[in-house]
């Protein structure tokens, strides 16, 4: 299982434990309900006047050194990423202009690489001008016919050196050339290995802690709601129109026979138990109630740096101008888990998004051709923690028959114990060929019994009936820390596609 | 109930009903509706039945008219010139077997057959006494296509269900409405005119009216395509022969035989009785009756030639696709000798010839014709088939006896009859005409257990109370079936399996671009005047939706005009009162609506300028169709009042993200944004909506710009340089495909929305180079150069410190480098392109040019006057490959440690 570390283990680096979380900096008791505000704060990197960056990828070649591209096709160089005083003291760089639409960077090997719209380059900078001076086309192997929505989002490197690039769909509708609607991975040699198929309209790509690569689809035709989706290698994500390549991908070993088409109109979970190779969103994302369009995917490898959640997962989305946060836990060999809402208000539309080992969160944003809550064009800003911990959920974990949550903070056992502190309902969607779905079958599950374990960090939730393959919307306004606040976030979406079976 | 399940049972149940229809049952599509409901209504759906089967026409049910509106049988005025005799006897034999799910009752199923024949037969005949004959005329075949993108996109197809192979999986839709075998009833000319006006026939608009134009004729040739025979009369009136050969211009039609000759109507080409290799030729005489020119077009597949009077007005031949020529005459009055003459190689056949002059509209020349130069009446001469119908008196007579006996004047309309009040007692759900068998002197509705039954709790409904205005209105909504395409509250909406059915223009938009909008609350979101103008006109605000809003009849749907808007009536938002003045909260709201703020313009447009991304409803037309109070509520929460919108909330949680406009109170951010959109087109642009260039200028260093260019392909670089001079190159095939000077590239159309479609070269002089790839390997020396780039791998590019990129790609084992830069020459420059090559394969050969225009030898060629080559280092020749010319260099045969060079001059 994943992220199964306990509260206390997450806690040890004794962030928090010196120092009473509940005092203002000034050491006087809060008056006020706390706001996200009080725990993670974004300071606005500005590129030099005139320049438009909206950001399309974030790596990092050096600790202290960032690039991030753009949709207008520039990487700009952007060193001292942390200063307090980013107009000041950030230096920023052209370092490469004129490509297309770059959605991926990663380094390797003193190479900078860049998923473009239609390939995948390396560049680097031989005369030390800070410009890139050779363009190397690694693999372009994979189709485009000139459908601006034919984009490609490109991840770091895995493990093995493969880079992983989502390729979405003709107009985000069909499979009008070879591999649109597939997830590819580019190998150390520069082939390309056909890996996932099902895939619709992704927003991001990235890692989990333990190496799993992941996507977000957004909402449309076979996606009731945006998601984010494990790509398993050989597995079919949903989407059947690019599964008309099936006959193309070489024996690699890794793509097996084209999977049987699921029935619109069905269920995930129904046809999942009908074709083996449909892997289930791990976690969805409500409609309007959590976003309106799933981009980037990063986790927290900051140790602690960035708050209470290391090694958890973050989601942005481009609508609402906010980063989610996930849980996962794996079940039946598959992952799933709930998202928790997390930081809203940032500049523009979020789309990549970068946590960093120094313990900070990069988010570039933009609202070109899709409008966002954050007003701005384009914005790059990056979200730090006070060093404050907040009163949040801190894991789920699905039960045979509940759920067990744990939180960043000791409870106030009373009203964590009173069924009453929480409130469920469950919801699926359509799995359907027409655009998005509404959510159906609706359960409202009692709460049965809520017990504090001993530590008083977790409570374990019973209820009369927990439905498989619904969404499980959690409220837990009654509950209480131990100082008497209620949760920054008091709500949960648990995806319960399968069941543990203790 | 999961809804899942809650489909299953719908299924399965009118899986039953569907299945007593089948044996006999009328179809009402509307009431199977709601029966599919969670909780299904079921004395509104029997009091639907007792309204659309006419039960009150001839039954005295106190109080019922109050809850039902009965449908009106069709007219019969005009029987004869629209139906088929042959289709109304057999249909009166037996109605639902000749329209499955007819609401006709079956008069005669008491009477023995033979009687029962006799019976029809006679009502047939005075039926076609009513009326003059029908005129046959032949469905359009080049409108077929048009008629079948109508029928699957506008409507019909919703009720209808896909037909015709009709790119659909399903055949059969839930509450499909059958059409039966529409060539055995109507005929081309009266099936037009029922679509174009079908409550002239069918007043109470449950065939509501779709159909613009002359789309009646599109869609009645689409739908009537299958009717090969003609039957009815035929009015000739010109003369054709026939002629079979294989030519490729017009023959001598004086030197050819006819294979066959004889009477046409106008310029009907079926009389050629085939589709390739045959000419016409018609004649006709034409009586001009004012003096003046007269314009004519004539258009054809393949060619054509009009005279008239022995002269030559349009000469039209050769072999070409459809094409239109047009031609005037100075005609005096007088009668005028017409000869057309066509002939078809393969392919498509078309031929039509269209007048315009003094006294005459637009007309079909082939309709003015007559087949004699003096005048004599023209008489519809039967069209031969087994068993003419030959109209006789004395059965017509009978037939208006039995006419009046049945009673089918009190259903039906026929302006020499009067309809009959009601005079039986009042109806009861069992027996009768409802019974489970025929009764003798009575009509019989083939009903099922669970439609007798659904009469009973309608009919007790009727008695026990009065109706409210929301009982009529569901009324209306279900006996229209509104609710086939529309949801309201719990009532009616699309079922997946006719999704599909319903189409947009744009797929990104989801399902709110494509299926029509919520009824739930419709009253409340619409002005008054706004909701008469959609049911009474179908006026149409979303152009992305292909479906139509049809037109049901002001007398069938007013009264939803009174009753929504009362029904529906929202809870008023209080008036909020601005802490600025008007014009501050203008600019405020301009700048709300903008994209530096809600982003409404990502995705509205305003006033025709298009968004950014999708197209969705013009905000100028807001305040024109929506209530305040609806808009304001909207606002706060869109996907409470339309569930699965794509509109955000602009304030969440009641907050807004701007604290310093108007004091930062929400209700009057809100109020601004609609006090905004009262303007309408008066209202100020909004902010971030004018976009301008963005032209990308080289000075210091090259600029590179990788995107979709226009003519290159999806895979473009374009290079602009310092110099003034441009290139396109295409990396999916090696070439050099275009260049051009001055300006380079506007990069707007992909920078400043969604970046679609292709750009176009800012500039002048605008080269277009060769197609294909650029560098091949060719086996021999007449290979047609390939269309696929074989062995071609791109491998990038790398830039000199001041950008200028070469270009580096393999051919087979053949390294290329590419580079181009620009030499100023007067007010332009120049191009010098630098070609090597490492160990260059045999028969290596670059395509630098293709134009029938390319002349030139040695190391200079030219591109007609537009372009000098000057080419060093290789040998360059043009070749000629089935009548085309290509400049090529055999890179093979470069000289030893020389690059090649080739220099652009235009």
């Amino acid at each position: 299982m994943v992220n199964r570390r306990n509260w206390l283990q997450t806690t040890s680096l004794g962030l928090f434990l010196g120092a009473n979380p509940w005092k203002s900096m000034g050491g006087e008791p809060l008056t006020k309900p706390p706001v996200e505000e009080d725990y993670y704060n974004i300071t606005t990197l500005d590129p030099p006047q005139g320049v438009v960056l909206e950001a399309g990828a974030i790596d990092f070649p050096e600790e202290n050194r960032l690039m991030v591209s753009s949709r207008r096709g520039e990487i700009w160089s952007v060193s001292n990423p942390y200063a307090a005083n980013p107009s000041r003291d950030c230096k920023w760089v052209r370092f490469a202009h004129g490509l297309h639409e770059v959605l991926g960077l990663a380094q390797k090997d003193e190479w900078t690489y860049a998923v473009q719209r239609g390939e995948l380059t390396r560049m680097k900078d031989t005369n030390g001008d800070g410009k890139a001076d050779i363009f190397e086309t690694v693999n372009m192997d994979w189709e485009i016919n000139g459908d601006y929505h034919e984009y490609a989002f490109g991840s770091k490197f895995d493990q093995e050196g493969n880079l992983w690039i989502v390729l979405c769909l003709t107009g985000s509708f069909g499979s009008d050339c070879k591999y649109r609607g597939w997830c590819v991975r580019v190998n150390t040699q520069g082939k390309m290995i056909p890996t996932t198929s099902g895939i619709r309209s992704p927003g991001g790509i990235g890692f989990n802690q333990e190496g799993d690569v992941f996507y977000t689809d957004n909402q449309g035709p076979w996606n009731g709601t945006c998601s984010l989706k494990h790509l398993a290698p050989g597995s079919f994500q949903g989407h059947p129109d690019g599964n008309k390549w099936y006959d193309l991908a070489p024996e690699s070993g890794v793509m097996g026979k084209k999977p049987v088409s699921p029935k619109s109109g069905s269920r995930m979970m129904v046809e999942a138990a009908k074709i083996p190779e449909l892997v289930p969103p791990a976690v969805y994302f409500p409609y309007n109630k959590m976003g309106q369009s799933a981009s980037g995917v990063d986790f927290d490898r900051s140790k602690g740096k960035f708050g209470p959640f290391a090694g958890q997962m973050f989601v942005n989305d481009q609508t609402h101008s906010t980063l989610m946060r996930v849980v996962l836990e794996k079940i039946n060999g598959r992952y799933q888990g709930a998202c928790i809402p997390f930081k809203k208000g940032f500049g523009s539309g979020n789309v990549p998004v970068m946590i960093t080992e120094k313990g900070s969160a990069f988010v570039g944003g933009t609202n070109r051709g899709w409008g966002s809550r954050g007003p701005k064009n384009f914005a790059f800003e990056r979200l730090d923690w006070t060093g404050k911990v907040p009163f949040e959920i801190h894991e789920i974990h699905a039960k045979p028959d509940g759920f067990e949550f744990s939180f960043t903070q000791p409870l106030d056992p009373k009203s964590a114990s009173d069924p009453k502190s929480y409130q469920a309902s469950t919801f699926c969607y359509i799995y359907q060929a027409s655009y998005g779905s509404p959510e159906v079958d609706h359960t409202k599950p009692k709460i049965i019994s809520a017990t504090v374990s001993p530590d008083m960090k977790s409570v374990r939730l019973v209820f009369d009936k927990v439905v498989v393959g619904n969404i499980h919307e959690i409220h837990a306004d009654g509950v209480r820390s131990s100082q008497g606040f209620s949760l920054l976030h008091p709500v949960a979406w648990y995806t319960l596609n399968y069941l543990p079976s203790a | 109930m999961p809804q899942m399940f809650r489909w299953f049972c719908v299924i399965a149940f009118l899986g039953l009903f569907c299945i007593t229809n089948q044996a006999a049952g009328p179809v009402i599509p509307g009431v199977a509706k709601v029966l599919s409901m969670e909780e299904p209504n079921l004395a509104l759906a029997g009091r639907i039945l007792i309204g659309e089967l006419q039960c009150l026409r001839c039954h005295q049910n106190p109080g019922a008219s109050r809850w039902i509106s009965s449908k009106e049988a069709p007219k019969l005025d005009h029987a004869s010139t629209r139906l088929k005799p042959e289709w109304v006897q057999g249909f009166l034999e037996n109605p639902n077997l000749h329209k499955i799910g007819t609401t006709m009752p079956n008069m005669l199923d008491h009477l023995e057959p033979k009687e029962r024949k006799l019976t029809a037969e006679a009502l047939t005949h005075f039926l076609a006494t009513q009326g003059p004959p029908l005129i046959a005329k032949r469905f359009s075949s080049k409108l077929i296509q048009t008629g079948q993108t109508l029928y699957s996109q506008v409507g019909c197809a919703s009720c209808h269900g896909p037909r015709n192979g009709m790119a659909l999986e399903q055949k059969e839709i839930p509450n499909q409405i059958p059409l039966g075998k529409l060539e055995g009833k109507y005929h081309y000319g009266s099936l037009v005119q029922f679509l174009a006006n079908p409550h002239s026939v069918r007043p109470s608009g449950r065939m509501p009216s779709l159909l613009q134009g002359n789309e009646a004729e599109a869609v009645a040739s689409f739908l009537l395509q299958n009717d090969t025979k003609l039957t009815g009369a035929l009015l000739f009136n010109t003369l054709f022969s026939a002629y079979e050969g294989d030519w490729d211009k017009l023959p001598d039609f004086e030197k050819i035989k006819p294979v066959r000759s004889g009477k046409s109507v106008g310029f009907d080409l079926t009389v050629a009785t085939r589709q390739n290799n045959v000419a016409v030729l018609f004649t006709g005489f034409w009586e001009v009756k004012r003096a003046g020119i007269y314009q004519f077009s004539l258009t054809s597949d393949d060619g054509s030639r009009l005279k008239i009077n022995n002269k030559t007005v349009i000469n039209n031949d050769g072999i070409h696709p459809s094409t239109k020529v047009q031609g005037t005459l100075d005609l005096p009055i007088g009668v005028h000798k017409v000869e057309l003459t066509t002939f078809q190689g393969g392919g498509e056949f078309e031929l039509s010839a269209e007048v315009n002059g003094p006294g005459l509209g637009k007309t079909d020349l082939g309709n003015l014709l007559r087949t004699t130069l003096t005048p004599a009446v023209l008489a519809p001469v039967p069209i031969q088939a087994k068993a003419p119908f030959v109209l006789d008196q004395n059965k017509a007579s009978q037939g208006k006896h039995h006419f009046v006996q049945l009673g089918c004047v009190n259903c039906h309309n026929l302006q020499s009859f009067k309809a009959l009040e009601p005079v039986l007692p009042p109806l009861k759900a069992e027996g009768g005409c409802i019974g489970t068998t025929p009764t003798k002197g009575k009509p019989f509705y083939p009903l099922s257990d669970h439609q007798r039954k659904w009469i009973a709790i309608g009919l007790d409904s009727v008695a026990k109370g009065t109706p409210t205005q929301a009982d009529k209105i569901s009324h209306t909504l279900v006996a229209l079936n509104c609710i086939g395409c529309h949801q309201r509250d719990t009532m009616g909406g699309v079922e997946p399996e006719r999704s599909a059915l319903f189409l947009g223009t744009q797929p990104e938009m989801g399902d709110e671009a494509r299926i029509p909008p919520l009824l739930t609350g419709i009253g409340g979101k619409l002005k008054t005047p706004w909701l008469k103008e959609v049911m009474e006109k179908g006026t149409k605000v979303r152009p992305y939706m292909l479906t139509r809003m049809p037109r049901f009849g002001e007398s069938n749907i007013g009264h939803l005009i009174h009753d929504l808007p009362e029904v529906d009536k929202l809870a008023s938002v209080p008036v909020v009162d601005f802490s600025e003045s008007e014009n501050k909260v203008k600019n405020v709201a301009k700048f709300l609506v903008g994209g530096k703020a809600l982003g409404c313009i990502k995705c509205h447009t305003f006033n025709g300028i298009k968004a950014e991304g999708v197209q969705a409803i013009d905000m100028v037309q807001m305040s024109n169709r929506l209530n305040r109070d609806w808009f304001i509520t909207y606002m706060k929460n869109p996907s409470v009042m339309r569930p699965g919108t794509r509109m955000p909330a602009s304030f969440p949680n009641g907050k807004t993200f701007f604290d310093n406009l108007l004091k930062g109170e929400v209700n009057q951010q809100m109020e601004a944004v609609w006090f905004y959109l009262t303007l309408r087109d008066k209202a100020p642009v909004p902010d971030g909506l004018i976009r301008g260039a963005i032209p990308l200028v080289p000075n210091k260093d090259a600029i590179i710009y990788r995107n979709f260019l226009e003519g290159v392909g999806p895979r473009s670089i374009g290079v602009g340089y310092p110099e003034k001079v441009n290139l396109a190159f295409d990396a999916n095939l090696g070439r050099l495909a275009q260049i051009w000077q001055g300006s380079f590239i506007d990069a707007s159309k992909h920078w400043l929305d969604r970046g679609a479609g292709n750009q176009s070269p800012l500039g002048d002089n605008l080269i277009n180079l060769a197609n294909g790839p650029g560098i091949v390997i060719l086996h021999s020396p007449n290979e047609r150069w390939p269309t696929k780039a074989v062995g071609y791998k791109f491998l990038g590019y790398t830039t000199t410190p001041d950008d200028r990129p070469t270009f580096r790609y393999q051919i087979g084992e053949s390294i290329i480098n590419d580079f181009s830069t620009g030499k100023p020459e007067g007010e332009t420059a120049n191009l010098i392109r630098t070609i090597s090559v490492s160990s260059p394969s045999a028969g290596l050969t670059l395509k630098i040019a293709e134009s029938n225009a390319l002349n030139g030898g040695g190391n200079i060629f030219h591109l007609g006057k537009d372009l000098t080559f000057k080419i060093h280092g290789a040998p360059a020749r043009i070749r000629t490959l089935a009548g085309k010319k290509e400049l090529v260099v055999d890179l093979d045969k470069s000289t030893k440690d020389q690059p090649l060079k080739i220099e652009y001059i235009w």
